[in-house]
C-alpha cells in the first residue's frame, strides 16, 4: 500500500473498497469475448497453414482480452478510499495512468448519502456513496461500493466524533 | 515466416501493456497481497496464450 499521502501522525482506520460483484462483472464480460475468440481458434487451426495463422491472430485477440481484463481489475482495485484519523483520502484510478488524490477533513464534511439501484446492488449491499463538502461545491464520489451502508453510518459518525472533539 | 511476424508483433504489444500494467502494480500496490496474487495469475495465463501460440 502506497501511504506517502499520509501526515506523521495519522492512522488508516478504514479501507473503502468496491464490492466483489464489481470484479465478476468485469470477469464475465472479459470471459465472453475469451471464450468466442477462443473457440473460433481452436476450430480454425483445424483448416491447414492459413487457418492456423487466422488462429494465431484470433489468440493473439484472446491475450487483448486477458490483458484487458487485468486493466479493468487494476482500475477497479485502485479505486479506494483511505479512512484515518483525520481525513478521508479519496484516490480515484480513473485511467490505468490517470490517477486523482482528494483529502477531505472531518469538519468539512456536510453530508454523506448512498444509493443502491437496482436488484443486484439491493440484494449484494453494495452502491454509490458520496460525500458533500463544506465550503466548496466539490462532492466525492465512489460507485461500486461494498457495504456501503454500514460504510456511509461509520463515516457519519467518524465524523460526528471528530467535531466533538 | 508469417506466423513468425504475428508472433513477434503480438509479443511487441503485450510487452509495452505489461511493462505499463507492472508499473502501476509495483508504484501504486507495493506490498499488497492481492496485487501479488494477480500478478502471478497474469503471468502464468499470458505464457499459456503465448505458448498457445508457437503451437499453432
Amino acid at each position: 500500500m502506497d501511504t506517502s499521502f499520509l501526515q506523521a501522525d495519522e492512522v488508516v482506520v478504514e479501507k473503502v473498497r468496491k464490492s466483489l460483484i464489481v470484479y465478476i462483472e468485469d470477469v464475465i464480460a472479459h470471459l465472453v469475448g475469451c471464450s468466442v475468440f477462443s473457440i473460433a481458434a481452436v476450430i480454425s487451426s483445424r483448416y491447414g497453414d492459413y487457418g492456423a495463422y487466422i488462429a494465431m491472430i484470433l489468440t493473439a485477440i484472446v491475450l487483448l482480452f486477458f490483458v484487458s481484463f487485468f486493466y479493468a481489475w487494476t482500475r477497479e482495485y485502485f479505486d479506494v478510499w483511505y479512512v484515518t484519523n483525520k481525513h478521508i483520502v479519496a484516490i480515484n484510478q480513473k485511467d490505468i495512468l490517470h490517477r486523482e488524490q482528494v483529502s477531505l477533513e472531518y469538519s468539512r464534511i456536510q453530508d454523506v448519502f448512498f444509493e443502491k439501484n437496482g436488484f443486484l446492488q439491493t440484494f449484494f449491499g453494495f452502491g454509490t456513496l458520496r460525500i458533500q463538502s463544506a465550503g466548496t461545491e466539490q462532492e466525492m464520489v465512489m460507485t461500486g461500493v461494498a457495504h456501503v451502508e454500514m460504510v456511509a453510518k461509520r463515516l457519519i459518525e467518524l465524523r460526528d466524533t471528530q467535531k466533538v472533539k | 515466416m508469417a506466423a513468425l511476424y504475428i508472433f513477434i508483433v503480438t509479443c511487441g504489444i503485450y510487452s509495452v501493456l505489461t511493462g505499463i500494467l507492472f508499473y502501476v502494480w509495483h508504484k501504486f500496490g507495493k506490498g499488497e497481497p492481492a496485487v501479488a496474487v494477480v500478478r502471478v495469475i497474469y503471468i502464468l495465463g499470458s505464457l499459456v496464450l503465448l505458448l498457445y501460440m508457437i503451437t499453432l
